[in-house]
């Protein structure tokens, strides 16, 4: 059985929700950042492997391939683009999460959970209109 | 922004804009707008009462890395530059000479050389870092004509970016446009220079600092999607356009 990404996803809802005060808070909002991405990343990937399965990325496991290859897409053109939009900004937040040392503020956390929620549905919603 | 500093704004441009035109040292340097005018009085600062000039040095300085520079020197050097040890005309001083040594400048390239040098020789000078780091972006931002913040100005950062691509600095100021309808003329834009950790893919960030709610901000950048962006984006590689709550 296949890993459920939505996980991640609840995952960074808790780690988004981590109290100030508390110990390792900005590390708890990074991870939730991070995890928040991954979880809208691969459920974007799993849905190109589903309804685009001859597709390969250029470079291997390069997230920007599958996002212009996710804009090109000609059916549902406007949800695929927004898709490979918010993906593009998700990447953004965790890149600074994981690699910018100046401070990365809860907002950021709560943020990027809302937007892989969103991702995850517009996904849900083109994978009702492709018949999955 | 208010009209009286909207308009010191663009005289501000026209200034830099003249410096460049003139830049073959045929032309005398165009005085800096306002200098001697009682006219042009800088826009009214909240601090502007109790923050001696000598300090701004040092506030400049305590908030190198934050992104918010450029809008502190912007108010800053307009009290600054009435100072007596004037910094701020040192500095127009110094680019002025360092584009005149350059010649013409026509490219966002040559810009980026010039003040790069000019930042060298304000700092060989005055030993004033901070400021000099301040005014470098201050001066790109106006003669680039744009509304949003530089955050850095280095090697690899905006100016070779922009200097590469005409239609993506184009697309920067139409964005600016388009964002102040959806989140309000006084937002404050940031534009930085991205690249990408594991990929090494190069990119500009313009960022909205807004102090709405999660859903308003959402809302407001999923109309700005639907109704602009979404049309451009796929043919925007370069350019990634996003909030940040504040």
């Amino acid at each position: 059985m296949s890993f459920d990404w939505s996980s991640f996803c609840e995952i960074a809802r808790e780690l988004a929700s981590r109290a100030p005060a508390t110990q390792h808070a900005e590390a708890a909002w990074r991870s939730g950042t991070s995890r928040a991405y991954f979880s809208a990343y691969n459920a974007a990937r799993q849905y190109l492997a589903d309804f685009e399965p001859t597709w390969r990325p250029p470079k291997a496991d390069s997230h920007v391939d599958l996002f212009r290859f996710i804009e090109s897409l000609g059916a549902h053109a406007r949800l695929h683009r927004k898709v490979a939009t918010d993906l593009r900004r998700l990447r953004v937040r965790r890149n600074a999460a994981d690699y910018d040392p100046h401070a990365h503020a809860q907002t950021e956390a709560d943020d990027s959970v809302t937007s892989a929620e969103n991702v995850r549905r517009l996904v849900e919603d083109l994978r009702e209109k492709r018949g999955g | 922004m208010n009209s009286a500093a909207l308009q010191g704004v663009l005289q501000r441009i026209s200034f830099f804009l003249a410096l460049i035109a003139g830049g073959s040292g045929a032309h005398a340097s165009p005085a800096w707008p306002g200098s001697g005018s009682v006219d042009d009085q800088p826009p009214s600062l909240p601090f502007a009462a109790t923050t001696p000039a000598g300090d701004l040095h040092a506030e400049i300085a305590a908030l190198t890395n934050t992104g918010r520079e450029l809008r502190f020197a912007r108010s800053a050097l307009t009290l600054i530059r009435d100072e007596p040890n004037d910094v701020f005309a040192r500095y127009v001083s110094v680019l002025a000479q360092v584009l005149e040594k350059h010649g013409d400048v026509h490219s966002t390239t040559d810009l980026g050389g010039a003040l790069a040098v000019a930042r060298v020789e304000f700092m060989a000078e005055t030993h004033d870092e901070a400021s000099a780091l301040a005014l470098t972006r201050l001066a790109c931002a106006e003669i680039l004509g744009l509304g949003a913040e530089i955050e850095r100005i280095g090697h690899r950062d905006i100016l070779p970016l922009l200097a590469k691509d005409e239609r993506l600095r184009s697309r920067v100021r139409d964005a600016e446009v388009e964002l102040a309808r959806y989140f309000g003329e006084d937002a404050r834009l940031t534009l930085g220079a991205r690249v990408d950790h594991d990929e090494g893919d190069e990119y500009l960030l313009l960022r909205v600092h807004t102090a709405l709610s999660a859903p308003d901000a959402f809302a407001r950048r999923d109309a700005f999607d639907e109704n602009w962006w979404l049309e451009r984006a796929g043919s925007s590689d370069g350019l990634i356009i996003d909030f940040e709550r504040v």
